[in-house]
């Protein structure tokens, strides 16, 4: 939980950028862009892994948000606010191309998570956890693999991940954790390694 | 002695504190199966907050503004109905003065408008022909001039904008 004090001087930052850029400043919209570009391009990577275009949405996000800033409310994080934009210009584009948005198995994962062994064992035998474990998380269903990015890489909420990823708050949970139970249960049952992590 | 679950060990790690955290630290304590599954989970959060995601060029953000400056509509300023509140009110209130003054036969010389709305008013407030009632035209003028200075008070310090209610 963030202090008050650092929290309001974090608001008031954001507010004072927000006017600066509504006044048409446009080196303190880059500065929103540098701030926010790291939080964008995890949305669009986690919900859309595969896609040659994430830069191209990562830009037109950003663009979205210049162009509604004025309507922005401070009711929402600012950055919970522009990640709300980026799920759905992802969204969006899955539509576009008719894929499935929610590609959650939540009863039957276990059997159903695409194989990977040859890959994790090419990885495990180079030793690179770091890498063994992204592989991992690739292999999650869209949703677990996004809100496990959003908890431990932008330490967001459950409730922020919810307004971000329009779901209620028992499914953010839910998702998170099931989604670690998975790569808890596969690194280990793979690898069986006594000390599997350093 | 009951085990704790994998769901209640990534609870007691998520959250700062919990009544129940007192009873999960004793059996903790007493329960190396526990302990050893609630180790897995704390390497395995150490290593997802470590995860590594291929980053956007150094480029990007200076790609994005050279694209809103040759976007035709890259006008940030956004519909904002909280600035209406104001200039509605002040226009009822000056509105209100002017029919108290007897302007209206003026008004209605120049548009019939004001016999209209004073038709309307009066249906609405079952008058019959006495015509409106000025202190409701300035109540409800100075209760949104309120609305609107203390729309304005709360959006400055960015907090929650009454605005978002109105509309």
């Amino acid at each position: 939980m963030p202090d008050q004090s650092n929290y309001m001087k974090k608001v008031n930052n954001e507010s004072d950028l927000i006017d600066r850029i509504l006044a048409g400043n446009r080196q303190a919209f880059k500065e929103l862009v540098v701030t926010y570009q790291r939080l964008v391009n995890h949305i669009v990577y986690r919900i859309m892994p595969d896609s040659d275009e994430r830069e191209d949405i990562c830009q037109e996000v950003f663009i979205k948000v210049y162009r509604n800033l004025g309507r922005y409310r401070a009711e929402a994080r600012l950055s919970t606010w522009i990640g709300t934009i980026a799920a759905n210009c992802c969204y969006d584009f899955l539509r576009k191309k008719n894929i499935a948005i929610d590609d959650d198995r939540p009863d039957d994962y276990a059997g159903e998570l695409p194989d990977n062994t040859a890959a994790t064992d090419r990885l495990a035998e180079q030793q690179d956890l770091a890498a063994l474990l992204r592989n991992e998380i690739d292999c999650l269903p869209r949703h677990y693999r996004t809100i496990i990015t959003l908890y431990h890489l932008d330490e967001l909420s459950y409730d922020e991940i919810g307004r971000v990823l329009n779901l209620p708050d028992g499914t953010v949970k839910s998702y998170l954790f099931r989604g670690r139970k998975i790569l808890r249960e596969r690194l280990q049952a793979r690898y069986n390694k006594e000390e599997l992590w350093p | 002695m009951k085990h704790i679950d994998e769901f209640e060990i990534q609870a007691y790690l998520d959250r700062e504190s919990h009544p129940g955290d007192d009873d999960i630290r004793r059996h903790l304590e007493n329960c190396p199966r526990c302990r050893e599954k609630v180790r897995r989970y704390q390497d395995l959060y150490r290593s997802l907050a470590k995860d590594e995601i291929p980053e956007l060029p150094d480029t990007f953000a200076g790609a994005v503004v050279a694209a809103v400056e040759r976007a035709p509509e890259a006008v940030p300023a956004g519909f904002n109905p909280g600035a209406f509140v104001p200039v509605i009110a002040v226009l009822m209130m000056l509105a209100g003065i002017l029919w108290f003054l007897g302007v209206e036969t003026w008004i209605d010389k120049l548009t019939g408008l004001s016999g209209l709305i004073g038709e309307k008013l009066a249906l609405l407030t079952a008058r019959g022909n006495s015509g409106p009632d000025l202190s409701l035209v300035l109540g409800v003028a100075l209760a949104l001039l309120l609305v609107g200075l203390v729309d304005r008070i709360i959006r400055r310090t960015r907090g929650h904008s009454l605005s978002s209610f109105i509309c």
